[in-house]
């Protein structure tokens, strides 16, 4: 699959390399070119794909990011607002029908699951649910 | 009209007081505490310190009880995000997000939001204009600031001079609306003939207003 990657904190660099591993071919935005380096930071892993500097809400950098032949998006930094916007980007201007998007915030993660039918990760419920799973065995 | 305002910067502060001024009861929502007690202090109006993409934050500022919602901070996704959240989950009618980015003004509207400004674009919009010409000079703002009615000054050496309307090029989305020729008012028709110091009302989208500036020559002076 071609998947766009929007965001390479941890999180985003941490995917793109296990997608990469598993054979996928990978194109990454971030506004940031400094987080980027994460990229070529892992012992074991090197970088092959396309990564891009720019703003991943305007539709120009997305296209420019391959978005319009991608099957997939996640819209995983660290801004809530920013996956937000760039994920509806994706799939009402760009009509991408797979797009994860990461939400820390609870509250907004069910509102744009409900409201919005956006696919929404939440690392706050995730990270909960885990503790609670571990203290409660 | 009760009035939320996100973001207690520059313009949410004049938008404010500007809309006190009109009588409208207004919530302003601002994340910077020593921001907060500035505004609380000048305005006196109720100034909740907080995020607002929190929907707590939202719920304080009691938004679901406002007639128009209006986002005014630096960052157009916030401003987008939190105009949905005013919609959706408090059921605000209007709403109203600033815009940066010009290339934001439609993206944000597609998004769902009612009303986008773009502060940006005005600005350099009306500079260009001022900038621009003093033949040109712009009567009245439409279509929220993508068109206007403008009256253009023919100079004296005006390229066209003596041609009749339909042998000259009018680019674009623009209209002739009428001609003023010292004390003699024309309706123009195709056959009309334009002279050195006709004024001329015309309607024309923004940037047809500036394909006609460089097409009538009326840039270079």
């Amino acid at each position: 699959m071609n998947i766009l990657v929007i965001g390479c904190d941890q999180v985003g660099a941490s995917l793109v390399r296990d997608l990469e591993r598993i054979g996928h071919d990978i194109s990454i935005i971030e506004k940031d070119s400094e987080q980027l380096k994460r990229l070529d930071a892992f012992d074991d892993y090197t970088f092959s794909g396309n990564a891009l500097v720019g703003d991943p809400t305007d539709p120009d950098v997305l296209r420019q990011g391959g978005i319009e032949n991608c099957d997939a998006v996640a819209a995983v930094s660290e801004d809530d607002s920013l996956n937000l916007m760039a994920a509806q980007i994706a799939k009402s201007l760009f009509q991408r029908e797979k797009v994860i998007c990461r939400v820390s915030d609870p509250h907004l993660q069910v509102l744009y699951h409900k409201a919005y039918e956006l696919d929404t990760i939440c690392p706050t419920v995730l990270t909960e649910q885990a503790v609670f799973r571990s203290l409660a065995k | 009209m009760k009035v939320c305002i996100a973001g207690g910067g520059r313009v949410g502060r004049y938008l404010a007081q500007s809309l006190l001024a009109n009588r409208h009861e207004i919530v302003i929502i601002e994340p910077v505490e020593s921001q907060c007690r500035m505004l609380a202090d000048t305005l006196d109006i109720p100034v909740i310190c907080g995020d607002s993409i929190s929907m707590d934050t939202l719920r304080t500022a009691d938004v679901a009880s406002c007639d128009a919602f209006v986002a005014v901070t630096g960052s157009d996704e916030d401003n987008l995000v939190a105009c949905q959240i005013a919609k959706r989950e408090f059921g605000v009618d209007r709403t109203v997000a600033r815009a940066s980015n010009p290339k934001n003004r439609e993206l944000l509207h597609t998004l769902g939001v009612d009303t986008v400004v773009c502060g940006t674009d005005n600005l350099s919009h009306i500079l260009e204009r001022e900038i621009e010409t003093d033949t040109i000079r712009q009567l009245l703002s439409l279509g929220g600031g993508t068109a206007s009615l403008n009256e253009i000054l023919l100079p004296e050496n005006f390229l066209y001079a003596g041609k009749a309307i339909m042998d000259i090029p009018i680019p674009g989305d623009t209209i002739l609306i009428s001609i003023t020729r010292d004390t003699e008012f024309i309706i123009p028709h195709g056959s009309t003939i334009l002279l050195p110091w006709d004024h001329i009302l015309c309607l024309t989208r923004d940037d047809s207003l500036h394909e006609l500036t460089e097409a009538w020559g009326l840039s270079d002076k």
